[in-house]
């Protein structure tokens, strides 16, 4: 298995002197789907800030065996907690075939691969509406597409089940393992994660402490407790 | 009905530089107190009006704070508002998109516009969210800790505003739009 994303002693502090992340250390290779798992402040989306390169850090990333670079960084797909930060054009075909433009794909299969995106996300039916329109259920699905429409190798999705009912956790879900990119997810909804990962590493207090199969994570209460997951 | 739409928003938008670089502070007031009056006739509502009311309130007493005069720059502020917000509506976006070639040189300024309008929508939530939650905190604004109250209401709409620019302008750079 060839490696996707891989951190070597990532360390970050916001103030300089206390470290928010020490010492991270992870491996994912492709095909993998990971689940980020910790507590409120565990260092979760921030190590996500770390790996995608928006945050100054020490420590070496490497995204897909070489040296995070633009070239490198454009085979990652990112899914904020808050969509409406992504989604800003107005209509969701528009907020998809952007990108595309961006990387000087023609008009015609621009269009085409953002209508598959919409399609393969349960959206094609609201391709003319804005991402304001549309319930947040929605608006995450539509989030995920627009990075769908770039075929990422890697999509990386912070909290995706924030604030979401259980209808719109499940199309996620269901959605998520219809996907053949590596994956890293970063929550701590337990319930959702065993529907779309296969392990789960364990963040608390800015160190990686675990990293096990989900179902071996599920049945461990104690630890699962110690990080204030239950 | 695109091209009247477009004409129309346009036409607001000149009449709004012409207004905010020759107008006096009459020609502001006047103008203010029309568009205001248009607006809470279409909408029906008033509450829209506060925020940026007490936006410009706030800039005439840190004027006044430093110069001891007020000039007419809260006014051109809420002029600006009043007329923008239509024209913002007003514009055929998904047409004006649709129908410049996403490589030419037009494309950018179209891309800076949508920026504006998101920027300008980002600004309207958080302003909206924020003067929920400080009615529902302070129901007598005028009796103890309610200046305080606003004070910080204040601070915490200008942090949430920034901190949605940040994750915009970081959610843009990793979709490739800042090269």
């Amino acid at each position: 298995m060839s490696p996707v994303l891989e951190l070597d002693n990532v360390s970050f502090s916001f103030d300089g002197k206390t470290d928010v992340l020490s010492d991270i250390s992870l491996r994912i290779d492709q095909g993998e789907m990971v689940g980020l798992v910790g507590g409120n402040g565990a260092g979760k989306s921030t190590l996500l800030w770390c790996a995608l390169g928006l945050l100054h850090h020490r420590g070496t990333v490497r995204l897909f065996g070489q040296k995070r670079n633009a070239e490198s960084s454009h085979r990652v797909g990112v899914v904020f907690q808050n969509p409406e930060d992504q989604l800003f054009m107005p209509t969701l075909l528009e907020d998809l075939t952007l990108p595309l433009f961006n990387r000087g794909i023609a008009r015609e299969e621009a269009v085409a691969r953002a209508d598959a995106a919409l399609q393969q996300a349960g959206l094609a039916s609201l391709s003319n509406k804005s991402a304001r329109q549309l319930s947040l259920g929605q608006r995450k699905r539509a989030a995920i597409a627009a990075e769908l429409v770039c075929s990422p190798d890697l999509l990386i999705l912070d909290e995706p089940t924030a604030e979401l009912d259980g209808r719109a956790r499940r199309e996620l879900a269901a959605l998520l393992q219809s996907l053949p990119a590596t994956t890293l997810i970063a929550s701590h909804d337990l319930e959702f994660l065993a529907q779309t990962v296969e392990c789960v590493m364990a963040l608390e207090n800015g160190k990686l402490r675990k990293s096990v199969g989900i179902l071996q994570f599920i049945d461990d209460t104690e630890l699962q407790k110690q990080l204030y997951l239950r | 009905m695109t091209v009247a739409r477009s004409t129309l928003s346009i036409l607001i938008l000149c009449g709004l530089v012409v207004l905010v670089v020759h107008g006096n502070v009459v020609v502001l007031a006047v103008a203010a107190t029309c568009a205001a009056s248009i607006e809470v006739a279409l909408r029906r509502t008033i509450h829209w009006l506060f925020p940026i009311l007490l936006f410009c309130a706030v800039l005439a007493f840190l004027e006044w704070i430093d110069h001891r005069t007020v000039s007419a720059l809260p006014l051109k502020a809420l002029v600006s508002y009043l007329a923008i917000a239509p024209a913002l509506r007003i514009m055929p976006w998904v047409a004006i998109v649709r129908s410049v070639p996403p490589r030419s040189r037009s494309f950018p300024p179209v891309l800076f516009l949508l920026f504006i309008r998101h920027f300008t929508l980002i600004l309207r939530d958080e302003a909206m969210r924020s003067l929920t939650a400080y009615r529902l905190a302070v129901p007598h604004p005028f009796r103890s800790c309610g200046i305080r109250a606003l004070a910080y209401s204040l601070g915490s709409f200008f942090r949430r505003c920034l901190l949605r620019a940040e994750r915009f302008y970081a959610a843009q750079l990793l979709r490739g739009l800042a090269e």
